[in-house]
């Protein structure tokens, strides 16, 4: 075991891997500033961290507005100063408790003046906004109206377009879609252990008169729950919420990280309406991490293999080459301690690595973007890049057990040059031989599944597994076949290298 | 007590041993001999298990090299006859890597290694890498780490090869020490000479095979002295005076006197008097090597 640790420290703590090490950590803290820079050019706001929902409502004729503030981590917050703007004019200001709030418009109502309700309620719609301050956040949240999907003509009598204030932050969970699109007034600011979320959703009905609603919910895939007509085709089941009469309804639904897609189903006599969203079991922002950050993970992956093929030289092949190991050997240990001692080295050297690498990339993220990374996803991403360096270091651990050291970098490299850096193009001119480059579907699925045939393959496989899990990609990758080809490529090369290890001459 | 039983082993086409056996007794200092290629040093690499054999075994006081290597290499420290290290290591570090294996601490293994390496001379080099070594100091280094577990069975390979003359009286303290200490020492040489002051026995290999195994006795006397005479006639009586001079024997007209000595000049002149004629002298000095030459030669 001492053996294993001495051989460990003597890989880890010499000049090329530290330095690669570093370089790795600066790579990792470089990207950090990447997707940084790239989420604001797209828009996504950091800063923004607290939550808004809000309706209009009516309450003693006077048209008021209730709603909730919540923080970055979900959580109501109490003495947020809200106020209310009509044309730039503070109308109405109030302090949130437990996250609640209520503000009257000062507009009053008269049923019976039907015309005059409409003509204030649609001024409202245009010209107000919320203004939310907590300690030194300010958020301006302006009103939509919520559009009836399947109601074309509202009757008055039964309802009135509602107006409502929705402020979603990169710290909800809603997956990058649903940012884009906020037609839906449903907000979910926290999720709580077994994907049990909190879910607000705004009454299209005025309390007026009665605005009690049946609620049903289901979850599948946002793009089919959006794109189907009948949506009941692309729910996985539709479950029961029951009768519910508030503005600003809360319930809890158990959210499948399978899917990404949530609607509301609403029925009022013979109402019925949809509202969708796109949900991530993860918050927005670590959705949006995820995906950028397939990008300089490739980059790690791409290097990191170098190591290994230089940790193989020379824990193996250097060596062996020069006679070196045989006085190792005349240690009271076996041949398959000797073999194993420094596999295991370069394994736990790898392991470091892979640690350190998603380490920094991780508090890098922290200090930079201001946010924990999801920690499923990082010990995901440590365990496949720990795969990948180990198998690749089985595949140039065996080749330095029977080939001379110099042939040994040669091939080396081949092999380095075949599976990181031509990989893809590999698999493109695959594609174009058999006629599946223009399909991008195809390509895509053809790209990923051709890591399983690819010692390094195992990042690139856990990061789709990932990235499907949190909606942000369309292939299905096989865990068993992930597991199937990472027990390979590092099982056989390990074998095979030992076969040859146990006879081998080990003089000059 | 290392035991070689019936060890073969074949490079490619190249028969370098067929099957060797003998064995070095504890307490014994045993000589192993033979020319260059002659399988010296495949057979010490198969004794200390970094080479595996065709067929046979060996046994480190009793136990196979095969079997329970771990075991058999406890008990057997080895100085290659070219030690090669990993070459980018500083000396004292590698020390302590290798006193890892026998389970020694990192502190314990390091005071050891300074003792060690001032004990074979190396002390002030500690901090040196192996690659900056001499090859003798190379073979220093391999002798402090065969002394690390102080085991009861040595194997040195040429290890005088290299040596200068302090380091070369330091191995022979060490190999006479061992032997009081009862300790089995088998060490290689392609010269007889080498092992002559320190060995018990000789093992001669020749091609490969166990061609003769002497004790130092029996080599000493067969590289002895020899007068022969040749007379003109046969020789009758054995004068008495010759017995003083070594063991004389007679052969038709030739005189031979074997383990002679004197001065051959009193011998010829006592045959004069005793009136032969001297038809030639001849004073025949067989040294160790030409010994050594004789049996390999036998063997042809
Ligand atoms: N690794 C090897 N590959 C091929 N042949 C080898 C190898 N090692 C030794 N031999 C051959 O085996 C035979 C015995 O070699 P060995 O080194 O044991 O001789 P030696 O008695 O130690 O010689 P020397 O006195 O020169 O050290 C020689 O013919 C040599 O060429
Ligand atoms: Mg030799």
């Amino acid at each position: 075991m001492s053996a294993v640790i001495y051989d460990f420290k003597r890989s880890f703590f010499r000049l090329s891997t530290l330095l690669l090490l570093i370089i790795f950590i600066l790579v990792g803290v470089a990207s950090t500033y990447l997707i940084y820079s790239s989420m604001i050019q797209q828009g996504y706001s950091l800063d923004q961290k607290l939550s808004v929902i809000a309706a209009i409502d009516t309450e003693d004729n006077c048209l008021i507005i209730k709603g909730y503030v919540f923080d970055e981590k979900g959580d109501p917050v109490s003495f947020a100063q809200v106020e209310l703007y009509i044309n730039d004019k503070l109308i109405d200001k109030a302090s949130s408790a437990d996250g609640f709030f209520m503000l009257c418009t000062g507009t009053k109502i008269s049923p019976t003046n039907i015309n005059k309700f409409f003509e204030n309620i649609t001024k409202l719609a245009q010209d107000s906004k919320l203004v939310v301050t907590y300690r030194d956040v300010r958020e301006e949240v302006r009103s939509s109206t919520i559009m009836f999907r399947e109601v074309k003509e509202i009757p008055l009598t039964i309802g009135f377009p509602r107006i409502y204030y929705l402020k979603r932050t990169l710290y909800t969970y809603h997956s990058p879609t649903a940012f884009i699109s906020t037609s839906s007034p449903i907000l979910i600011p926290r999720i709580d252990k077994d994907d049990v979320a909190i879910v607000y959703f705004i009454n299209p009905f005025f309390s007026l008169g009665n605005n009690s609603i049946e609620a049903e919910y289901c979850i599948g895939n946002y793009l089919s729950l959006y794109t189907e007509k009948n949506i009941t085709k692309a729910c996985e089941e539709i479950k029961d919420l029951g009768v519910l009469n508030k503005t600003i309804v809360s319930v809890k639904i158990p959210l499948d990280p399978k899917y990404n897609g949530l609607a509301i189903l609403i029925k009022k006599d013979d109402l019925n309406t949809t509202y969708i969203t796109g949900y991530s079991t993860s918050r927005g922002i670590n959705t949006i991490y995820l995906s950028l950050l397939s990008t300089p993970l490739g980059t790690i992956v791409n290097f990191a293999p170098i190591i290994m093929l230089y940790l193989a030289y020379v824990l193996m092949a250097k060596p062996r080459s020069i006679g070196a190991l045989e006085f190792i050997l005349a240690r009271p240990i076996t041949r398959l301690d000797l073999y194993l001692t420094r596999y295991f080295a370069a394994v736990l050297t790898g392991l470091t690595l892979s640690i350190a690498v998603i380490l920094g990339l991780g508090l890098s993220t922290t200090a930079i973007l201001g946010i924990t990374p999801d920690m499923t996803a990082l010990l995901t991403i440590i365990l496949g890049l720990f795969l990948a360096l180990t198998a690749i270091y089985s595949v140039y651990y065996s080749l330095a057990t029977s080939i001379r050291s110099g042939l040994y970098l040669a091939i080396g490299i081949i092999l380095y040059l075949i599976f990181t850096i031509f990989w893809q193009t590999i698999v493109i001119i695959y594609a174009y031989i058999t006629g599946q480059l223009f399909d991008f579907q195809k390509l895509t699925e053809l790209i990923s599944y051709s890591y399983y045939f690819n010692p390094v393959g195992a990042v690139n496989l856990l990061l789709t597994m990932l990235q499907k899990s949190y909606g942000l990609s369309s292939v299905e990758v096989n865990p068993y076949y992930v597991g199937l080809s990472v027990a390979i490529w590092i099982i056989v090369p390990f074998i095979l290298g030992y076969l040859r290890f146990r006879r081998i001459n080990l003089s000059t | 007590m290392i035991e070689i039983s019936n060890v073969s082993k074949s490079f490619g086409r190249i028969k370098a041993l067929e099957n060797v056996s003998f064995k070095v007794n504890n307490g014994e200092l045993v000589g192993y001999v033979g020319l260059n290629g002659a399988g010296k040093t495949t057979t010490i690499r198969i004794i200390v298990g970094v080479l595996l054999p065709d067929s046979g075994d060996v046994y480190i006081d009793g136990y196979s090299v095969l079997k329970e290597k771990r075991k058999a290499s406890m008990r057997i420290g080895w100085v290659p006859e070219i030690p090669i290290f990993e070459p980018d290591v500083k000396a004292l570090d590698y020390f302590v890597y290798l006193a890892g294996y026998y389970k020694i601490s990192p502190s314990e293994a390091r005071r050891l290694g300074k003792e060690l390496f001032e004990r074979v001379g190396l002390s002030g080099t500690e901090n040196r890498k192996l690659k900056e070594y001499s090859q003798g100091m190379k073979k220093r280094f391999a002798l402090a780490v065969s002394l690390i577990n102080d085991p009861p069975n040595f194997v040195f390979d040429e290890v005088l090869n290299g040596l200068d003359p302090e380091g070369i009286k330091f191995f022979r303290e060490l190999a006479k020490n061992f032997k009081k200490q009862g300790k089995a020492v088998l060490f290689s040489s392609h010269i007889l000479s080498e092992v002559e002051a320190l060995a018990d026995r000789v093992v001669f290999i020749h091609k490969g095979r166990i061609i003769n195994i002497l004790t130092m006795q029996e080599i000493k006397s067969m590289a002895e002295k020899k007068l022969i005479v040749k007379l003109d006639k046969p020789l009758e009586k054995i004068p008495e005076e010759i017995n003083s001079y070594g063991v004389p024997v007679v052969e038709d007209n030739t005189l031979v006197i074997r383990k002679f000595k004197g001065d051959q000049s009193t011998v010829v002149e006592l045959l004069l008097r005793q009136g032969y004629k001297i038809m030639e002298v001849k004073l025949e000095e067989i040294s160790l090597e030409e010994v050594f030459f004789k049996l390999i030669g036998e063997q042809k």
